[in-house]
């Protein structure tokens, strides 16, 4: 017999900060609350809107609109650059709030969790999940800020609970069980199912699904045998119905950075000025951790937004800066010789950096030397400050990969500086 | 459109025992003293091994903007950046 959809009482809980860099923007000036803000990449007129508050959205200012644009539909538009130790700390409040509420709380990126409030002191208090979620709401008024608004999404599973959360912006609270499943896919397209992309949507409907309601009533057989052609396809029929198989937490796989320039570049000598200053940050934080790497990722964007990308198993283990950059010199002769508008660095595999492992290939190299004077430099950097020290090759790049917020893992993330407690008034 | 401004500036705070609080009060700047209002976002950075905490506020009137920065190290108030309106004098 066929499972049915899961008619638990829903203990997900999906939130997140509504725009949440402009919201920050406006939160920190009040002049600005009410108004069009657009947080760009670069406050110049070739800059790229990376999050608009809603007043800007509602004018058709969105991610990815050029800053010229932005000014040409709103003269009157406040651009700001990016200040990312604002929204890491609100970040950090954001967690603290639900860490009152539960001990399952999961950082999805910088301005979305979710929260499993399954046996939680709230719930067994008698409180409804909806109660839960508008306290929620309130305490992120007062430890966040009160021009700070989230939506919550409610189900039994991550994914029902995500898609809640995105039912009504700004300020929203949706729930989704097995009563209202059908109603509430019945009036939403493909695209508007967490991850389903335009190129899942044209597989699906290859195979004469259009709707997310023939997706629902798509066979497990036909989502594992022609659509998704694999275990996969199960995992949605499970997902679709509110069953939970999302419920991974992923060790982290890579360390990396990324720069975009200003302007499109393809000289060698700013190339690899950029490609020392990403290669510097990624080796701070691999040795921060006291890992080495045993691979190694370069990609560039090209000025036609086209991409490329290289990666190679290191052939000794990755630790000093200079191991990682003289590698990505490697990989950047490689790439095809155009203007360059992004460029990115990566480290992965992996493994503890003591006791060291010595490669057949280290011949004459004093392994522990090279870590000894790459511990040495950080150690100066963190207690002046980030680069002064750094390699030669990086100077007169100081503004060069400056400081930007990950959307993905956040365990590099610490505790907020600021106490707090939901009776603090 | 906020300017950087990046300078050290005569600061008047307080220290609040119960909620383990500073908060900036009047800020002296370019011949002006600016009674500052309520702190709109706070949060910290690390320069090296310095703590620097910055205040995101307006003056009283709210019609200026400003982001103050304290260096634990140096005990300096810094002027971040501002935006620029009409002046609020005590």
């Amino acid at each position: 017999m066929e499972l049915g959809y899961n008619t638990a009482t829903p203990r997900m809980m999906h939130i997140d900060l509504n725009s949440c860099f402009a919201t920050i923007e406006q939160q920190a000036n009040r002049r600005q609350r009410g108004r069009p803000v657009g947080v760009a990449a670069y406050d110049h007129p070739n800059g790229i809107i990376l999050a608009a508050s809603y007043e800007a959205k509602a004018l058709g200012i969105k991610l990815g609109t050029r800053v010229k644009e932005a000014q040409a539909i709103c003269p009157g538009i406040y651009i700001v650059e990016p200040d990312p130790p604002k929204y890491r700390e609100a970040h950090r409040r954001f967690r603290a709030v639900l860490e009152t509420f539960t001990s399952d709380v999961t950082a999805k990126s910088i301005d979305e969790f979710v929260i499993d409030l399954t046996g939680s002191l709230s719930i067994n208090s008698g409180k409804t999940m909806e109660a839960i979620g508008f306290e929620i709401k309130q305490a992120i008024h007062e430890y966040v800020g009160e021009a700070v608004n989230c939506n919550v999404g409610i189900a039994p599973n991550r994914f029902l609970a995500k898609l809640a959360a995105g039912l009504h912006k700004p300020d929203g609270l949706d729930v989704i069980t097995a009563d209202n499943l059908e109603r509430t896919l019945s009036e939403l397209r493909l695209t508007d199912l967490p991850g389903i992309n335009r190129r899942f949507s044209a597989r699906l409907k290859v195979e004469g699904i259009y709707t997310p309601l023939e997706f629902l009533a798509a066979t497990r057989q036909t989502l594992m045998m022609q659509v998704f052609r694999g275990i996969v396809g199960h995992y949605w029929w499970l997902r679709l119905r509110g069953w939970e198989i999302d419920d991974k937490r992923g060790e982290r796989r890579t360390i990396g950075h990324q720069y975009a320039v200003p302007r499109p570049e393809r000289t060698p000598k700013k190339l690899n000025s950029v490609l020392a200053k990403l290669s510097e940050k990624t080796g701070r934080r691999l040795r921060e951790k006291q890992w080495v790497a045993h691979g190694i990722h370069l990609g560039v964007r090209f000025a036609d937004y086209t991409h490329w990308g290289q990666s190679m198993r290191a052939p000794k283990a990755l630790y000093a800066t200079s191991d990682i950059f003289h590698l990505g010199q490697q990989l950047l002769a490689r790439a095809p010789k155009r203007e360059i508008t992004l460029l990115s660095v990566g480290v992965h595999y992996f493994a503890p950096a003591h006791p060291e492992q010595l490669s057949f290939f280290d011949g004459q190299r004093n392994v522990a030397l090279e870590r000894y004077i790459a511990d040495a430099m950080d150690k100066v950097n963190n207690t002046f400050g980030e680069f002064v020290v750094q390699p030669a090759v990086m100077m007169g790049v100081e503004t060069a990969a400056k400081d930007a917020i990950a959307f993905g893992k956040l365990d590099d993330i610490e505790k907020s500086i600021l106490d707090w407690s939901p009776d603090e008034s | 459109m906020t300017t950087r401004i990046n300078q050290p500036v005569k600061v008047l705070a307080a220290f609040d025992s119960k909620r383990m609080r500073l908060k900036p009060l009047q800020l002296a700047w370019n011949n002006t003293t600016y009674r500052l209002g309520k702190v709109d976002f706070f949060h910290a950075t690390k320069n090296g091994a310095e703590r620097v905490y910055h205040f995101s506020l307006c003056d009283e009137s709210g019609g200026t903007y400003m982001k103050l920065a304290f260096h634990t190290h140096s005990l300096v108030w810094m002027l971040e950046e501002v935006e620029d309106e009409q002046l609020a004098k005590v």
